[in-house]
């Protein structure tokens, strides 16, 4: 463990300005796919699976509307819309037959998903990864220095992205009518349908939801990594910790483990170069011993 | 009896249908004292060159005396061209059971000749029976004219009629089928096709192809032609050992050619050790798998670069550019996983015999595939250092350097990346900063060579891309294992691995005496393949100002490395 390098970075105002944006940048944008993930376990009660591949069907798609419009605004967009779409369909077809069944049989259909969805993209876009969509005209300028701190401008863009789609996500469940029958099916879905709504369009509605945001960060870390078949997978588990660390279903549960999980990750990089994935797990133990339901979840 | 008439029934029609042709040739058949033989002549002229092809000979054994237990006997089929000693490419042990009257095989020959004008002579002869063959039994063969011509056979087909003819048969006796398509030469290959690294998988299969077909267009061994079975590992060390154990004793295959990653390469090394099957690695770059005389294995051959060897060829060129630049501040991102870990190390000892002095400010360790590196960037952004060393490969490189340039990382720290020179990850760079420098994995610009040309060519022109690393890797070791064959004229593990252990071959990739390669003796690795190390320019050919490593020097230091571990 590099202790004082740890040190020296805590006291060093551009160690700590650098590594906490970077934790920030992480962090955000692991909230966008882990939020999608927590909203269509709290409300649906299915733990997808699959939604790793929907992260990378984002990032396909935005880099299919960028290599045909190079407008990155409108690949952003509409990669995300079209991982939407994606997922009412899949909704529709697969998830709303198995959300009464046992939890193996959510887990093996969701897995069949990402498996043939992993080779799908390979048919269609090839074996090769592709190359990242690349930032914007207008951010490819030199970084800013913060007290002798570098700062990537696109990064600053990417956190201010996820925090307006944190905030709209945090209007729509708590100020609008649909933010309030989303959280009364999860609480007693019958006694909804009881009153007369059609739960089944809530359900496809939160589904449609969750694939937007997934599709969403996906088409964001395309800007910035490579594109390629499997690349859900690893964002999967993080988001799983997240979701695990946050409490299950707590869309702000999901934001502060993503924060976390960011800058636990940017500050193990100085302090435990060789244990920051262990560093997540161990975190996750620590919230499962101390407080089983997560920093945010309501206990059952 | 109905259901043996029905099978028979099914087989002619089998062959009427799916081969277009009527069965017959019906061979006679003479005693010798005890044995039986049968001969069989064909002659080819110019006029009719479809007569080369597979043919099927089907074989009929026929109680005549009724026996106590189970008729046992041997039947060899000799082929080749009359006039010349005849080779033997069938022994077989055939039985008839008590319950049965007779027994069937079938067996295709294939036969090929560059002259066009020949005459092939086939024998068949039964010997070795409990008392005496021609008293206990009659043969009746049929040879049926060209089930395929030559030039449709692949490899898809050839199975598919052999395979069909087998089951008909196997049907008809209850006995295990002795056909086992022993004209064929069959080679597993265990890799990765799916996921991020499909790509290493698929460019191995391309270059296999490549040769294999050539080979078997060429007449193969005396007809026998090489059959590869690829199968797909997943990247998972366990389903490597597995699909290689499937290979060996289900598929029965003669060699196996392994292009599995490093961690798969370490289970499939066991599995052969075992086993005793050929393997040649075609991928794995860590050293210790044949440095470390524990694991190293009489029967396995790494035909791809070894960690050791690349890690002396990149310190002795980042040494002349730390005298050039001065570069004393050194930092380190590499794969979290064994290969890294074995390139991270080597290339630092490599450092300090060259250029002593330098200080390691921090080392980044970012897990295979991972998507984001802000943590690693960042903290390299924080130390400044003058030079990175990476063996990040493929999309995970790609990333590393797109975020990277976000922060403007290399207008002031030079990056040595030993696997960035393969087409495809430096065509999938953002806008490739100029000035990084990269060990020449795969470029057709070096070595500088009209054969490396040709070869970069031939490839291109078949599958529509630039081969990469693990192209040239399958290549040389297929074009070894080839050689081996015709050499020892057979399929022997311990000939074949004779054949190959300590020799040199003429190599698009070599850069020995007369532009070769050579696998060592002592630790049959591969040797005097090209290393050279450049800088990169935004477009193709990507590399400029290329040097080549001096394998004296490689050597010499690779002896100190494995004395300082201990595996001299």
């Amino acid at each position: 463990m590099e202790i004082f390098a740890f040190l020296d970075c805590i006291i060093s105002p551009a160690c700590l300005i650098s590594q906490a944006a970077g934790g920030l940048k992480i962090g955000m944008l692991l909230f966008l796919v882990a939020s999608g993930l927590t909203l269509v376990f709290g409300v649906l009660g299915v733990i997808n699976f699959a939604h790793g591949a929907l992260y990378m069907l984002g990032a396909y798609f935005s880099w299919q509307v960028m290599s045909i419009t190079g407008h990155f605004g409108l690949s952003v967009i509409l990669g995300a819309l079209g991982v939407a779409i994606f997922g009412l369909l899949f909704e529709r077809t697969l998830i709303s037959r198995i959300y009464n069944a046992d939890l193996l049989v959510q887990i093996l259909l969701c897995y069949s998903v990402v498996l043939i969805l992993d080779d799908l993209v390979m048919i269609i876009w090839g074996d090769e990864f592709l190359s990242s969509l690349g930032i914007p005209k207008i951010f490819q300028i030199p970084p800013l220095f913060i007290f002798d701190a570098i700062i990537p401008p696109f990064h600053l863009a990417i956190i201010t992205i996820s925090f307006i789609v944190a905030i709209i996500l945090w209007f729509i469940m708590t100020k609008t009518k649909f933010g309030r029958l989303v959280r009364a099916a999860a609480i007693n879905p019958k006694m909804l349908e009881a009153l007369g709504v059609n739960t089944n369009i809530i359900k496809a509605g939160v589904f449609m939801l969750g694939s937007f945001l997934a599709g969403l960060g996906g088409a964001l870390a395309a800007s910035l990594g490579s594109v390629v078949s499997g690349m859900g997978n690893s964002i999967l588990i993080e988001s799983f910790i997240v979701t695990v660390i946050g409490g299950m279903g707590s869309i702000s549960g999901a934001f502060l483990a993503s924060l976390i999980i960011g800058m636990a990750r940017s500050f193990g990089a100085v302090a435990m170069p060789l244990f920051t994935d262990g560093l997540m797990f161990l975190i996750m133990v620590l919230v499962l011993i101390l407080r089983p339901q997560g920093l945010m979840g309501n206990k059952k | 009896m109905k259901f043996i008439s029905l099978s028979y029934l099914l087989l002619i029609l089998y062959i009427f249908l799916f081969n277009g042709i009527s069965f017959g040739n019906e061979i006679n058949c003479n005693t010798l004292d005890t044995d039986i033989k049968c001969n069989y002549l064909l002659e080819v002229n110019s006029k009719n060159i479809s007569d080369l092809g597979t043919y099927n000979i089907s074989i009929s054994l026929n109680k005549i005396k009724e026996i106590k237990g189970v008729f046992n006997g041997k039947m060899l089929i000799n082929a080749g061209l009359c006039g010349s000693n005849l080779k033997n490419i069938i022994t077989e042990n055939v039985q008839i059971a008590q319950s049965h009257n007779s027994h069937g095989y079938n067996f295709p020959v294939i036969l090929h000749k560059q002259k066009i004008e020949a005459n092939f002579c086939i024998s068949i002869l039964m010997n070795n029976c409990i008392d005496s063959c021609s008293e206990l039994i009659n043969l009746k063969v049929n040879i049926s004219p060209k089930m395929i011509k030559k030039q449709n056979i692949s490899r898809r087909t050839l199975l598919k009629n052999s395979v069909a003819s087998v089951s008909t048969l196997a049907l008809s006796t209850g006995f295990p089928s002795i056909l086992k398509a022993e004209e064929n030469i069959k080679i597993g290959v265990p890799t990765i096709l799916s996921g991020r690294v499909a790509q290493l998988g698929i460019s191995v299969s391309n270059a296999l192809n490549m040769a294999v077909d050539n080979f078997n267009n060429n007449g193969g061994l005396d007809g026998r032609n090489i059959e590869l079975i690829i199968r797909d590992s997943r990247a998972k060390p366990d389903e490597a050992a597995r699909v290689c154990r499937d290979f060996i004793n289900s598929e029965k295959v003669d060699a196996i050619i392994n292009a599995e990653a490093s961690g798969a390469s370490f289970a499939v090394q066991e599995v052969i050790r075992e086993s005793g099957t050929l393997c040649l690695h075609t991928v794995s770059e860590t050293s210790r798998l044949t440095a470390d005389p524990e694991i190293r294995a009489w029967n396995a051959f790494r035909f791809a670069r070894q960690g050791i060897h690349d890690a002396v060829g990149s310190a002795r060129y980042a040494a002349k550019i730390i005298k050039e630049k001065g570069l004393k501040k050194w930092m380190s991102v590499n794969p979290d996983y064994a290969y890294g870990r074995d390139s991270d190390d080597t290339f630092f000892w490599a450092l300090e015999k060259f250029s002593p002095g330098f200080e390691i400010l921090g080392k980044g360790w970012p897990k295979i595939f991972q998507p984001d590196y802000t943590e690693v960037i960042t903290q390299i952004a924080r130390e400044k250092p003058d030079a990175i060393y990476s063996s990040l490969w493929g999309g995970d490189l790609v990333s590393f350097i797109d975020q990277a340039s976000l922060y403007g990382i290399f207008k002031n720290t030079q990056l040595f990346a030993i696997n960035l020179a393969d087409y495809t990850t430096m065509s999938a760079v953002k806008n490739l900063p100029k000035g990084l420098h990269s060990a020449t994995r795969y470029v057709a610009a070096w070595p500088n060579t009209q054969d490396n040309r040709d070869y970069d060519k031939s490839y291109t022109n078949l599958y529509g891309d630039h081969p990469t690393n693990w192209s040239w890797e399958a290549s040389v070791g297929i074009d070894y294992l080839i050689s081996a064959l015709k050499e020892t004229n057979g399929t022997n593990n311990k000939k074949l691995a004779e054949a190959i252990r300590g020799k040199t071959r003429k190599s698009f990739m070599g850069v020995g005496d007369g532009n070769t390669v050579s696998i060592r003796n002592k630790d049959q690795t591969i040797i005097d393949y090209s290393i050279g190390w450049g800088t990169t320019i935004s477009d193709d050919p990507y590399m400029t100002d290329i040097q080549a490593a001096d394998w004296n020097t490689i050597e010499a230091l690779e002896n100190e490395w494995l004395a300082d571990k201990g595996w001299v």
